[in-house]
Parts: C-alpha cells; structure tokens; sequence
C-alpha cells in the first residue's frame, strides 16, 4: 500500500500545472547559472569534459534546494489546506501510509532537480565548449560518485527541514515564508556564531552542511585546499551529520503529524 | 448486525468537552441521523468514527472490532465525506476518482458507473476547481460510494446548496438507503432526516440527549388544533374538559391532546356548551418539534411537541 501512496503521489504532482511551472522556472534559472558561470569568469570558464565534471556535479545546491522547498510545500501543505490529507484517511489510506508517501517524495524531487541540474550543465558544457579547453586526467569515479552523493544529501537536508516546517505549519503560504525565511536565519546564526569563535557549531546546521556538500574539491583525491571551514578529513563526518538531520527530522516530522488530529 | 457501536466517546480540546461520554448503536439497513446544533459535536464525532480525530476516552466498533488495527482494515468498508466536499482542484472528476478508487484497491472500471450514478459523466474530464458546490457534493457522494461500501457516512452532504442541489442530493441518499445500505446522515436540516431517516440521536454540546427510532421519537398522543369564533370561551371549556391535557393556547388558536384520542366527544362537548368549532385537526408531533423542546430544554426525557 505504501507504494500505492508513493505511485498517487507521484500522480498527484505530475499533473499540478504549479509543479511544473516551479520546475520550468528552476530549469530557466539552472541554465542561466550556468551560462554565466561559464562566461561570466576571465577567462571564459568554458570547459570541455572532463573539465567541466565538478561544475556540473556540484557547485550551487541552494537553487536545486529553493525550488525543491516549493514544489515539496505545495505538495503537502495543500492537502491540509484543501483538507485532502484528511479525505485520503477516510477513503482508506492510513496515517503512516500517507506520510510515508510524502516522505518518499522528497528523494524524488531531489533527485529530479539535481539530474535537471545534471543534464543541463552536460548540455552546455558540450553544446559551448570551444577549442581553449584544457585537457585533465579524470578523478577516479569514487570522486564524482561521492560528490553527487553529497549535493543530494544536502538537498535532502533542506528539504527534511521543509517537511518538518509543513507539518508543523500545515498551510502553504506560512509554510513557504518560514521555509524562505530559514534559508536566511540559517545563515544569520552560521555568521553569527562564527564571530563568537563558535564555527564548530555553525557548520553543523542544515544549510551551511548542504553548501559544504556541495563543493566539489572536498571530494577529489588530493583536495586539501578545500574552501570553507570543513576540512577533507571531515567530509566524512558531514555526510554522518546531513543523514543525522534528515532522520531526525523525518522522524519528529513523523511523530507530530500521527499525533495531531486532521 | 450492530455495524457502528460507540460506547463513552469522549473528545476534549483543552477545556473544552466537544464530545462528552457518547454512546449509541448503528445497526445494519439503518439510515441513522446524527442531529444537532451548530457545535453540538456530530462533525468531532464523525472525524473519530472516520479515524482522523483521536478520542480522549471511550470505545469504539466498527463491524463488530474494536482492535485498533482490525479498526484500520474495518475502515475500508466505510465511504463518507466530512463538512465540505476535499477534492484536488486541479484533478478532473475522474481523476479525483482514480485516486479514490487507487486507495480502495480496486480498478478503474468502478468510476465511470460512480460518475453515472451521480449524473456526471458528461463533466467527467473538467478540472473540479470550474465544478459548482452541487457537482462538487455528487463527485465527493461518488467517491464516498467507490467500492460499495457497507457503511457510508455523509457529514452535512447539503450544505450550501440551492433547493434544487439539496433535492438532488437528498434523492439520492434515499436511493441509497433503498438499496439497503447502512447510512449515517449528519445534519442539522431536520426536515431532511425526517423524510431520510429511520433512526436518530440528538446531541447538545457534545452530549447525547436522545436517541432511537424517528417513529418513536414522534411518537405521543396526538395534538388537536382548534379554533372557534369565541376563543376565550372555548380555552375556558377545553380546560374543563376531563380528557384534555397539555393545553396551550396561540391567539385565537388552542392546541389539546386528548387522553381518549376521541375528538368527536370534544366537538359535541363543545356543542352542548354553544360552542361551534371553525377547525378542528389532528397534528402529527414533528420531528423539528421534538428536537426544539429536546435541545432547548436539554432534558433528554422531553416528549414530542406538536
């Protein structure tokens, strides 16, 4: 029955026009990075693979990560607006079977806007390379591997957090305000305790592990240099601490929805 | 066969007692109306039926269960719909009904009858959000009915809508109901039980105050309504009259029960006394009438009113 929830769910949102108006908007603004990410460099950053891998597998997550909020929001917030959620455990579907399929929409999302993501900057990587490319030897696949991994698991933290917030909210303009508004107040606090010497701390909320996911260098071989204030030596321990938000969050996301009357 | 038993259900919010120490039965073929003011409780009821409220206390069986997982597998053999009619807008009516027909296993084969059944096919591929309120009720009463369920339950299935719309509506509940299903009505439009259902249970502020047969609910000795030329004068001989009880009196009109039920004893009575009467009829006690002295007073054990 659980896959019956996944499978409505699924048809519930193939046929949302808004879903599809987010995920076009998403592809728009995908390109458009891209494309100035390429060109917008001096000297034009127009890589030839397997240059271009690390731009294309990583790099910005948070748009990936915005769009996934909204279509996750009007996925689950309207049912509660709409009082479908309800009608759906009257029909004959229990609690956990819902939550269960919304949960499994996450990962779909996730996993759709990234391989959008994906296929666009392959698209252009080939479709606008010129004959200044460079020619490097490949990282080993582990690298790659490791890296898209680590830009999903980061969208999967944001959006745990936004299943959490719909929940908790349960209506869609609320519930989009304070899952924007988070995006900031995450990165307040992280700056915030930072200047208090405490970045020990900082680093380890949802949004700052979802940007340290994503840069690409942490996962190459010899990547010492990488930015920010993780170091290689901890990727490890960043992929333990986004898979620890996102079953926490799942989990208390769980509790309070079969908790709560419809 | 008891389909529904429901024994010290109790729903509390904070302070406040929606549903206060509820009982009552439903048995199969019955068309059972749930009555009550605005507030009474019957929605908070219905959604712990339904199993999307929790009860603070109390007892509940469908079809005999009451293990809290046989309970979740009994639910599938209840359609209904609570308060307003919760369909996906941006779906058409079939596809509302695909999911419906998705969550209740069964083929798509069941919805284009269900959309007959309602008089909907011809809107059928319309996205619901263009539907009126009317079209929206019959799509949510199909969706309800997916699946032939032995107990529906349809939660003010006539709200907002024209005359016409309720009639519609109210036809099909009693097509329904002839069918020999198992029909739990909630509503607060009396005349609409009363012409649907077989049994009612009345409630005030979460408490139930009566239940049982609508025929016996209105049932009582019959009320007389009488009007002469003289009214003061033919209240002063009612009054002496040793059968009469409960009299009251409405401006030129005076209302009797009558402990031999004989009127024609009353008329030449009255006769005798120069007292000729312009109208003399029998009222039924109505259901309405019932359920105003039972909610006004709160007292469970008042009578029926004419």
């Amino acid at each position: 029955m659980i896959f019956t929830a996944y499978r409505l769910e699924l048809f519930k949102m193939l046929r949302r026009p808004a879903t599809w108006v987010a995920y076009l908007c998403f592809l728009a603004l995908t390109i458009l990075l891209l494309t100035s990410q390429r060109y917008g460099a001096l000297p034009p950053n127009d890589h030839k693979f397997p240059d271009a891998l690390p731009e294309v597998l990583s790099g910005d997550a948070l748009l990936a990560g915005t769009f996934g909020v909204v279509i996750i929001i009007l996925m689950l917030c309207s049912e509660f607006d709409w009082r479908t959620s309800r009608q759906n455990i009257i029909d004959g579907l229990s609690k956990h079977q819902w939550f269960v399929g919304k949960m499994l929409l996450l990962p779909t999302i996730a996993l759709v806007l990234y391989l959008t993501r994906l296929a666009a900057g392959a698209i252009l990587a080939v479709v606008t390379t010129s004959h200044l490319h460079t020619q490097v030897p490949f990282d080993p696949a582990a690298s790659y591997i490791l890296a898209a991994c680590g830009v999903l698991l980061g969208i999967l933290c944001y959006a745990s957090v936004v299943l959490f917030i719909c929940v908790t909210v349960r209506s869609t303009g609320p519930s989009l305000a304070v899952a924007l508004l988070y995006q900031v107040i995450d990165n307040i606090a992280a700056v915030i305790l930072r200047t208090h010497r405490l970045a020990d701390i900082a680093q380890w909320l949802p949004l700052q592990i979802q940007s340290a996911l994503a840069v690409y260098v942490r996962y190459q071989p010899h990547g010492s240099s990488a930015p920010g204030p993780l170091g290689q030596s901890q990727t490890e321990l960043l992929f333990a601490a986004a898979a620890a938000w996102v079953a926490v969050l799942l989990f208390v996301s769980y509790r309070i929805y079969m908790k709560r009357d419809l | 066969m008891n389909i529904l038993s429901v024994a010290g259900l109790t729903k509390h919010y904070g302070m406040l007692k929606a549903v206060d120490d509820l009982s009552f039965d439903v048995h199969s073929g019955q068309v059972f109306g749930f009555l009550g003011p605005n507030g009474s409780g019957k929605t908070t009821t219905i959604g712990m039926i339904f199993g999307i409220v929790t009860p603070t206390a109390g007892h509940l069986r469908l079809f005999g269960s009451d293990d809290p997982r046989a309970l979740a597998q009994s639910r599938r053999r209840v359609g209904g719909t609570l308060e307003q009619p919760n369909l996906y807008p941006y779906l058409t009516g079939r596809q509302n009904l695909h999911l419906v027909a998705a969550i209740k296993r069964l083929d798509d084969s069941h919805i284009e009858p269900a959309l007959r059944s309602v008089d909907l096919l011809a809107a059928a591929d319309r996205r619901t959000k263009g539907y009126s309120l009317g079209m929206k009720q019959r799509l949510a009463l199909a969706a309800a009915m997916l699946g032939d369920p032995e107990l529906l339950i349809f939660d003010e299935p006539t709200n907002g809508l024209d005359p016409e719309g309720m009639q519609e509506i109210r036809e099909l509940i009693l097509r329904l109901s002839r069918s020999g299903r198992t029909i739990v009505l909630c509503t607060h439009l009396l005349a609409e039980v009363e012409r649907v259902c077989t049994h009612v249970a009345i409630l005030k502020q979460g408490r139930l105050l009566r239940s049982g047969a609508v025929s016996e609910l209105t049932a009582g000795a019959p009320v007389f309504r009488l009007r002469a030329d003289n009214a003061q004068a033919l209240w002063e001989a009612v009054a002496n009259y040793p059968a009469a009880r409960q009299m009251r009196r409405e401006n030129e009109v005076v209302y009797t029960e009558l402990a031999d039920s004989d009127p024609a004893l009353l008329s030449r009575y009255l006769a005798g006394l120069g007292i000729y009467l312009a109208e003399l009829s029998n009222q039924r006690p109505t259901l309405e009438a019932t359920f105003l002295r039972v909610t006004a007073s709160g007292n469970p054990d008042a009578g029926p009113a004419p």
